[in-house]
C-alpha cells in the first residue's frame, strides 16, 4: 500500500512514454535530414584530372620550355613532345590513369599526338563506360625552330577508378 | 488536451500530433530537395580552372603578332602586350587587336559550355576594347595582369572565365 502523498514512478514512465518515443522519433530525422549534407560525397575527378593535365603544362620533366635558366609555364617545347617524355612525365601513374595529348596549329590542325592509354579517346563520348575522363582545351604557345606558335592542346585524362 | 489527473498526453493531442509529423516530413522534404539542388555544386574544379585561366592569360599576352609598325612595307613581329601598349597610344592599331583578340580566345575553351569575358582598361577607366561572350554569375574564375605603357602609364587585361 502507498502512503499518502508518496509519489510511484512507475507510474509515471508509461504516461511519459509517448512523449518519450516522439521526441527520439524528431531528433533521429533531424539527424539524418543533416547527415546527408556531412556524408555527401564530392566530386573529385575534374580536380584530379586537372591537376595531372597541369602537370603536363608545367613541369620541366614534361612538356614545359626551359631556356636552361627557368621554366616558361604554358610554353610548349615541342621537342619533348613525343612518347618518351610522356611516359617519363607521368612515370609515377602509370597504374589506374590513361593519358591523350593533341597538339594542334593555330590552324586547328594536328601537329602531333602522343598517349599512354590504350582506350581511344572518343570512348570519353560514351554515356555507359566503366571509367572516368577529364577533357580540356588549352590555349598554348610552343616552339619549333626556334620561333614561337600558337596552338591547342587537346587533353584527355582518363582515371580507371571513377 | 489534459487528462483526468491534470496531466497531458501528446497521443490524445491529435492536432498537434499531425502538425509535429508534418513538420518533420517537410524538413525530411526540404533536406532532399536541398542535397538533389547542391549535387552540380560537389563537383570541385575551381583549383585546377584558376590556373588554367592564369595560363591562358599568359599565353595571349605572350602570342607572337605581325604588323607593319613603321609602315615600311615590312612586317615586325610583337607580341601581344606590345600590340596593347601600341593600341593605348594609337588607335589604328585597334583592328588589329581585335582580330587577334578573337582568333585566339573563340578558339579555346576548357568545357563546351564555358565563356569568355575580356577588358582591357586604362588606368583612368577608359575601356580599350571589352568582349562579352557570356554574361557573368556567380561561378566565375578571373585573372588580372598590369602591363606598363608610355608616359607611365599602366593597362589591366583581364580575364574571365564564365563556367554555367
Amino acid at each position: 500500500m502507498m502512503k499518502k502523498g508518496s509519489v510511484f514512478t512507475g507510474m509515471e514512465i508509461p504516461l511519459f512514454l509517448p512523449k518519450l518515443i516522439i521526441i527520439t522519433l524528431t531528433v533521429i530525422v533531424v539527424i539524418l535530414g543533416l547527415s546527408i549534407f556531412y556524408f555527401k560525397q564530392l566530386d573529385l575527378s575534374d580536380v584530379e584530372g586537372g591537376a595531372l593535365s597541369r602537370r603536363f603544362f608545367y613541369s620541366e620533366d614534361c612538356m614545359a620550355y626551359s631556356d636552361g635558366e627557368r621554366v616558361y609555364p604554358g610554353i610548349i617545347d615541342l621537342q619533348k613532345f613525343n612518347q618518351e617524355r610522356l611516359k617519363r612525365c607521368y612515370e609515377n601513374y602509370e597504374e589506374g590513369y590513361g593519358f591523350n595529348f593533341i597538339l594542334k596549329n593555330s590552324q586547328e590542325t594536328n601537329i602531333r599526338e602522343i598517349k599512354a592509354t590504350n582506350i581511344p579517346i572518343e570512348l570519353c563520348d560514351v554515356e555507359s563506360k566503366n571509367f572516368g575522363c577529364f577533357r580540356e582545351k588549352q590555349y598554348i604557345l610552343y616552339y619549333e625552330n626556334g620561333k614561337i606558335n600558337g596552338g591547342t592542346v587537346l587533353s584527355t585524362v582518363i582515371l580507371y577508378g571513377n | 488536451m489534459v487528462t483526468k489527473k491534470g496531466q497531458e498526453s501528446i497521443l490524445t493531442d491529435a492536432p498537434g500530433l499531425s502538425v509535429l509529423i508534418m513538420l518533420l516530413i517537410i524538413f525530411v522534404l526540404l533536406m532532399f530537395f536541398a542535397k538533389s539542388s547542391s549535387l552540380h555544386n560537389s563537383k570541385l574544379s575551381g583549383p585546377y580552372l584558376e590556373s588554367y585561366n592564369d595560363i591562358t592569360l599568359l599565353n595571349y599576352l605572350r602570342t607572337q603578332v605581325e604588323i607593319d609598325i613603321n609602315n615600311d612595307n615590312k612586317l615586325d613581329v610583337i607580341n601581344v602586350a606590345d600590340l596593347i601598349s601600341l593600341v593605348s597610344s594609337d588607335e589604328k592599331y585597334k583592328p588589329k587587336l581585335i582580330e587577334v583578340t578573337k582568333r585566339i580566345l573563340e578558339n579555346t575553351a576548357p568545357f563546351d559550355r564555358s565563356g569568355w569575358n575580356l577588358q582591357i582598361e586604362k588606368d583612368d577607366g577608359s575601356k580599350l576594347i571589352e568582349f562579352n561572350t557570356k554574361p557573368l554569375s556567380w561561378n566565375y574564375y578571373s585573372s588580372n595582369i598590369s602591363i606598363p605603357v608610355r608616359e607611365n602609364k599602366i593597362v589591366s587585361v583581364k580575364l574571365d572565365l564564365q563556367m554555367l
